[in-house]
This record gives C-alpha cells, structure tokens and sequence, in this order.
C-alpha cells in the first residue's frame, strides 16, 4: 500500500517518480536448458562449457562440488557422472518460449531480458492485484504450473537492482534500492550484460577485475567515487557502471511484441513447381500477414519463408525487408523456390521422383521480427542506403539472391573457414563460433584472395614434398599450379599442423598448412590433406 | 575604362533576361559574357558541374589511410574518375584503398574480384557491413557496374574483358554524374590464375598475362606495382611478417610502402627506409 500512497504524492521535485520493477529469473538457465535438451533426470549433475570452462551448474552438480569457472577437468574430478554440454544460445533461447507463452497470457507488458531471465513494470500488475506479494505469488503459480521449472523473484527500483535482487529472491523496499545496490560486491556488474546489449563483456570483465585489485570491493565504494575521477579513468564504461550502482539511469527497455497468430499459410492445390504461380500466392498472403501486422500497430522487419514440398520436403529462410511491401515478399519467395528446385531435382534422378513429388504443396510466411513503427523508420543521417539496397535488390532479381554476398567473419583456423557470406538481406548464420578460441589459426597478415587448387609442390629432387606434423622432409623448390604455370620457390614459412576432431569422424582435420614465397615475389598459402598439395590462398 | 566593362560583363554572365538596361554595351564585353555562357554551359551540359559550389565539391578527393594518400595527385580517391591498379598485390592495395570510405558510412562493391578473404580484408580496415561482393558472370560485368555506379561510392571492378571505346565513354560519363569512384583493377597474372581456379585451364592459357588494359577516358590516375618483397619466411623457420611494395603512380612518381604490415594493415616505411621524394631524378649509372 505504502508504493500506492507514494505514487499518489507524485515525483518530488528533482527525482523521478520510482519505477518498480519485478525481473523474474531461472536459476542456472544454461544448465536447466542444456538438461532440457539432453532429456535428462532432475537429479542428474549438469554443468555447461565454453571455451573449456563450466559457466554454468544445476543444483546437483553443485551439490557435488562443481562450480562455475572450472576447467573440464576439475569438474570431472570432482563429479566423474556430470553431463557436459556446450553452449548452446539456441537451444536456451528456444525454450525459454513456453515460458514467453504463459506470460502473454498472465501480465500485460513484459521484456524478456535474456534466456531465462524477464522484467515486468509493477505498474502494469497494480491495477489486477492489491499489493506486490500477492502479484508475485500468482505470477510464480502460473509459471510454475505450465513450464515446471523455479523461478527467483526480485522486486526493486530499476532494471538493474531487480535483477540483482532475484538472485537472492528479495524484494528492496520503495526508496532502499540505492542501500541495496551499496552492498552489493563489484563482481555483480556482470548482470549489466543482460540489460544492455551494447557493453562489451571483455570491456566490463576487466574492468571489475581492475576495480577489485583497486579495493573497490563493493558498488558502493565505486558510486561514492567523484563522476570526474571515473570519467577520467575508465571513460564511458565507468560513467554507466556507476550510474547502474547509484539506482539511476534506467534506459528504456523494448517491451515483449507477442508473434502469436502471426503466420500465414498459403495451401498450393495442386502443388506447383512453377514459380510465377508461387510468387502469385505469396504476393496475397504477404498482403494478409502485413495487414495483421499493421492492425497490431507493429512493423515487420524479418519475414521468413517456408515452403514445404509435397513430399514433404522443407526450405526455410529468413528475409530481412527494408519495408512492408508484399511485392518484396512474392519475389524472396520466388528466389527461394528457384535455388531449392534446381538444387533439390539436381543430385536426384527424374525417373525415379514421383508425379506427386513435384513442386511445392504449402507456402508459410511468419512475421520472425516484429518492431514498433518508429524503430524501423531510416534516419536521416545513413546516406544513401535505401538506394543501395534498390541497386542491390535489382541485380538480385537478374543473377539471383545469391548473387549479391554481404561479408562476415566466424569461427575457423583456415582463411576460408573463417568467411562467412551471407546473401544481401539475409540474417546471416555462422556455423562455427568467433568467439570461441582457434588454436592453429593462420595468423595475420591473412592472404588476400581465397583459392581452391590442387597443386604439386615439388623438392629439388623432382619428389613431391612430404609434410608430417613435425615438419616437412624435404625442402620445396618447386610450385606447379595446373593451367597457371610453375613458380620456383625461394623461401618458405615454417609449416602450421592442424589436428584436431579425432573424436568425431564428422569434425576430423588433419592437415599442414605452410607459406611458400616464389622467386617473383609472389606468396601462397598451400594446404595439405589427404596427401595432396591444394593451393587455398594467394596473398594478393 | 576597360575593368568596369568587364566586371559588368560578368554581372550578367547569369542574367538570361533582356539587355534593354545595359548602358551602352560594346562589342567587347558582350563577346566575354557569350564566352563565360560558353563555359557555363560546358562545365554544366558534359562534364555534370551545375554549381560552383559543386565544382569546390568534385576537387576535393575521397579520403584514404594515411600511408596511401601520397599515391594520388590530390591525397585520395578521385570523385567521378576512374582509377587503374594493376601488378600482382592490386587487389590489397584496392581494399586498402576503400577502407576509409567504408568507415566513414559509404558503401563500396566489388566485382569480379573472386572470393577474397574477409579476415584480410577486416585487417585493411574495411567496414564489413559497408561492403557487398558481387559473384555475377564475368561477361555482365559492364551492366553490373552501371547498376551500381548510381547509388555506391567506391567500386572495385576487374573486369571480365576489356570494354569497347563507347562502352567506356559511357560508364566514364555515368561516373561523372553520380561522383562514384571505379577502381579498375589490370588483368594479371593473378587474375588469371583465378580464372584458371574457377573456369577451365584453357582460359587461362589463351589470355596469358595481357598488357594493361586501354586508358580510360576521364582517369587521370593510374597505379602500378613494381615489386613486392616479403619479410619474415626465415628459410623455412618464420612466417610471412611484412611486405614492402613499390609502387609507381603515373601522377605522383614512384612510392614504398608497407602492405600488408605484421597486422595485415597499410603503413607507411619506416623514415629510414623512405627514398628520394617524388620526381627527383636519380642518376642511375655513372657514365
């Protein structure tokens, strides 16, 4: 009642009125989801790796002594049952949906903050429940009723300070965030990344690490610092952090858009290969998914497509649109179709395919990302974009989606392992992880131009040299490059093996990878594997 | 008498109404407005210059990283010209050459520039997001260009075959409007053994090494790499670490520079490296 009354008083002059806040959160979300995922007993010890260390536990296996930080190892010494499993962001955020569903149905607005953790303004559950406690209560039984899994509650005044209250499952009483937060140790800055996509996790690890060795063991002794002092040190982080330890600054957060109901299906009778037939359809179930889109006040900027044979054969991608033109859509799903025909009836023989098996019997369209209006409006100072992606749109439709390849950077040791091209439009998806370490990697400067080659490169002797993952046996004189003439080589790099996978067939690389210079100046970058020389960079 | 007849000559350079006004106009100051007229409407009707504002505009060079910008005549990238690359490391040196483009928000293409590493490319200082590749035949690459010529800042073509004088009158004329710069990288012998990657062998064979393609209208620049030395392969115990390239431009005289250094960046040579300044003479044998 007491948080009623002081809203009634209205904001004292020269602070804003407090905004309650109530984040609900999943203990240990990456170990419940990982457990989820491998079907495994409640009871079972789960921990999760990245990068050779445990980032996550459940109950059991803390029980037994695993804790987060750990490498692999230790955790296995400590527990030799525990189900290891990688991070997975997919499979934790895929999950965290059936919890998403039964707050659409519970609470009016909501943000999910992260896999396994959301805020709700208090405000929003004032008018259907009498006081915090009893929100809480009923919030928790739904929850609980329809996903099976704990939920911490934490109740206080900014993002930030719930978040940290849920920890605990406290509630900070209107007015104590501020003593709160002063107790709170400095490692608690790490619950920042969920409110702000923006901050760099390196960037922040280091800096609480910094503030520890300085004896800043606690937010209070860092908010008690002088803004000039931090702003001279520590720049733009240190200003943020500190306002987040004061209980001020709250940003905005983009509230949860429900996607319930918006699919359109578009049943194809009878199923067609042909394409203009397809981009026909698409064209009016675009025009239908839009229009529920617009009535919900929203804009939809991905789009994806789905298109299911009729025997039962699927594609899926997904498109980003500039703008809502159902015209746009008609033509992504005519692209779509023609590169999945061509390469689907390709490896398999047409005598052998049924009649019914032709062509393309259900066309699906699913609004992937939904925006407020505003967010997606192009500002005024990115020059030129709408006409770049026009250009790029129109040699699209001439050379195909594919046609048109927006660079990216992923995980890898090879240069061409670490390219990742996306079509102009699409979301792009990386099958190997940047951020996870690649020992073995070839190291800069990186070749300029990527080949795929098979080359000779042959001794003195005439031999074709032999590399071992000790070295090479003989000394390269000569590079034949079949078709482009033969290099003598003067000079060549220590020779980088690569092995790794040995435990599944599937990931398995075994190779030398070595830097020739020939007598022209030229340099390349060979590969061997297999027991054969293939040229796989030129640095151009 | 002869400056105030002058001055209003010039006064009415712009004035397209009558002249009934004009006290006493003599011959000679009507022949200098008809010829400033003459040169009004030329900067206006061929070489797209509407405003004198826009002229100040066209001179002022698209901006590239410090160790390249004394390669050009005016410190970068020329708007609305072309600019010819070629020797072996042109295609560094043209990504090198968009990166400060890119970074500044404008958008640079490449075309038929096969796969090029995006890890280099990233360590050039190319603003990936900024740029697209385009993977279209080799003989559409002239109607890919003027596709793109009108909304891209900074495209880096090799072309699939050399343009006819019509054709490249055209993009010439395409580039002056939009103020897109093209950088036309030579047929090589390293495209060539990309060609000879993608295609078939016998492509290769038949267009062995050819010479620099024909001038194009309209591009004043034109860089070539000499030679390129590479440091660090320590017979067989190191790595590559840096090269050293020397280049000759056609305006500016001949250059060292460091591409890529031990982080795959430009750099200029270290001082003590630096030779004579551009356009001394040498004495190159003792007679």
């Amino acid at each position: 009642m007491r948080e009623q009354l002081s809203a009634q008083r209205g904001p004292q002059p020269g602070e804003s009125a407090p905004q309650r806040v109530l984040v609900l959160v999943v203990p240990d979300w990456p170990a419940l989801a990982a457990a989820l995922e491998a079907d495994a007993l409640p009871t079972a010890p789960v921990a999760v790796l990245h990068a050779n260390r445990v980032v996550s536990v459940n109950a059991p296996a803390r029980a037994l002594g695993v804790e987060p930080a750990m490498t692999t190892r230790a955790a296995r010494g400590r527990c030799p049952d525990l189900l290891l499993a990688p991070r997975n962001p997919d499979a934790e955020a895929r999950l965290f949906a059936s919890a998403t569903q039964a707050l659409d149905d519970t609470v009016a607005r909501f943000t999910v903050l992260g896999p396994g953790a959301v805020s709700i303004p208090a405000a929003s559950l004032r008018h259907t429940h009498p006081d915090e406690a009893a929100a809480v209560e009923h919030l928790l039984a739904a929850l609980t009723e329809s996903t099976g899994w704990e939920f911490l509650p934490g109740i206080a005044d900014t993002h930030f300070a719930a978040l940290l209250a849920a920890r605990t499952a406290t509630r900070v009483a209107p007015g104590g965030t501020r003593a709160f937060l002063a107790a709170q140790p400095t490692r608690a800055f790490d619950a920042a990344l969920l409110l702000d996509e923006t901050l760099d996790p390196q960037a922040l690890a280091e800096l609480v690490s910094v503030l520890q060795r300085l004896g800043l063991r606690t937010l209070g002794a860092f908010a008690q610092l002088s803004p000039t002092d931090i702003g001279t040190r520590f720049g733009p982080l240190g200003l943020r952090l500190r306002d987040l330890a004061r209980g001020v600054g709250q940003r905005g957060l983009r509230d949860h858009s429900r996607a319930d109901d918006l699919v359109v299906e578009a049943p194809l009778e009878p199923p067609t290969p042909r394409t203009d037939v397809l981009a026909f359809r698409a064209r009016a179930a675009a025009a239908q998914l839009f229009d529920e889109v617009r009535r919900r006040s929203l804009a939809c900027t991905q789009v994806t497509i789905r298109l299911t044979a009729a025997g039962g054969q699927v594609s899926e991608r997904t498109w980003r649109l500039e703008d809502m033109t159902d015209n746009r859509v008609a033509d992504r799903a005519r692209w779509q179709a023609e590169g999945w025909l061509t390469s689907r009836t390709a490896p398999r023989p047409a005598a052998t395919s049924d009649e019914n098996d032709e062509g393309i019997a259900l066309l699906t369209l699913t609004a992937a990302e939904l925006a407020a209006p505003l967010a997606t409006q192009p500002s005024l100072l990115d020059r030129g974009s709408g006409a770049v992606a026009h250009s790029l749109e129109r040699v699209q439709g001439l050379f195909g989606p594919d046609s048109v390849l927006v660079p990216g950077l992923q995980g890898g040791r090879d240069p061409q392992e670490t390219n990742l091209w996306t079509p102009w439009q699409q979301a792009p998806r990386p099958d190997r992880d940047p951020e996870a370490p690649w020992p073995g990697a070839i190291p800069a400067p990186h070749p300029a131009r990527i080949l795929s080659t098979p080359v000779e490169l042959l001794d003195a002797a005439g031999g074709s040299v032999v590399a071992r993952s000790s070295g090479l046996d003989s000394r390269p004189a000569t590079l034949r490059i079949p078709g482009a003439g033969t290099h003598r080589i003067v000079d060549h790099s220590s020779p980088w093996p690569v092995e790794t996978g040995w435990w599944e067939p599937a990931l398995r690389q075994r190779r030398v990878r070595l830097q020739v210079l020939a007598e022209d100046g030229a340099a390349f970058l060979l590969c061997r594997e297999d027991g054969q020389w293939r040229l796989v960079g030129e640095y151009a | 008498m002869g400056d105030t007849s002058a001055l209003a000559a010039f006064e009415r350079v712009f004035d397209t109404g009558g002249m009934s006004a004009a006290p006493s106009p003599l011959t000679a100051s009507a022949e200098a407005v008809t010829e400033a007229r003459a040169l009004t409407q030329r900067l206006s009707r061929s070489l797209g210059i509407p405003t004198a504002s826009s002229l100040l505009d066209q001179a002022r060079p698209r901006p590239v990283l410090p160790a390249l910008a004394r390669l050009f005549a005016r410190g970068g990238l020329p708007q609305g010209e072309a600019v010819q690359m070629s020797g072996r490391s042109a295609l560094s040196l043209a990504l090198a050459c968009c990166a400060l483009t890119t970074q500044d928000g404008g958008w640079c293409a490449g075309i038929g520039l096969g796969e090029p590493a995006v890890s280099a490319m990233q360590d050039l200082g190319v603003h990936l997001p900024r740029f697209v590749c385009l993977d279209t035949p080799a003989q559409d690459w002239m109607r890919v260009t003027s596709i793109l010529i009108e909304s891209f800042d900074v495209l880096l073509v090799a072309p699939g075959f050399s343009a006819s004088a019509g054709e490249r009158a055209r993009i010439a004329a395409k580039l002056r409007d939009s103020r897109a710069t093209l950088i036309l990288l030579g047929r090589t012998h390293a495209t060539a053994l990309t060609s000879a990657a993608r295609t078939s062998p016998s492509a290769a064979r038949t267009a062995p090494a050819l010479p620099a393609a024909a001038p194009f209208p309209g591009s004043s620049e034109h860089v070539t790499v000499l030679g390129e030395s590479w440091e660090g392969t320590d017979e067989g115990s190191g790595r590559l670490r840096r090269r050293v390239l020397r280049v000759h431009s056609a305006r500016t005289g001949e250059h060292t520079l460091v591409l890529p250094d031990p982080q795959g960046a430009a750099a200029p040579v270290a001082p003590a490296h630096s030779d004579v300044p551009a356009g001394t003479l040498r004495l190159v044998r003792d007679a």
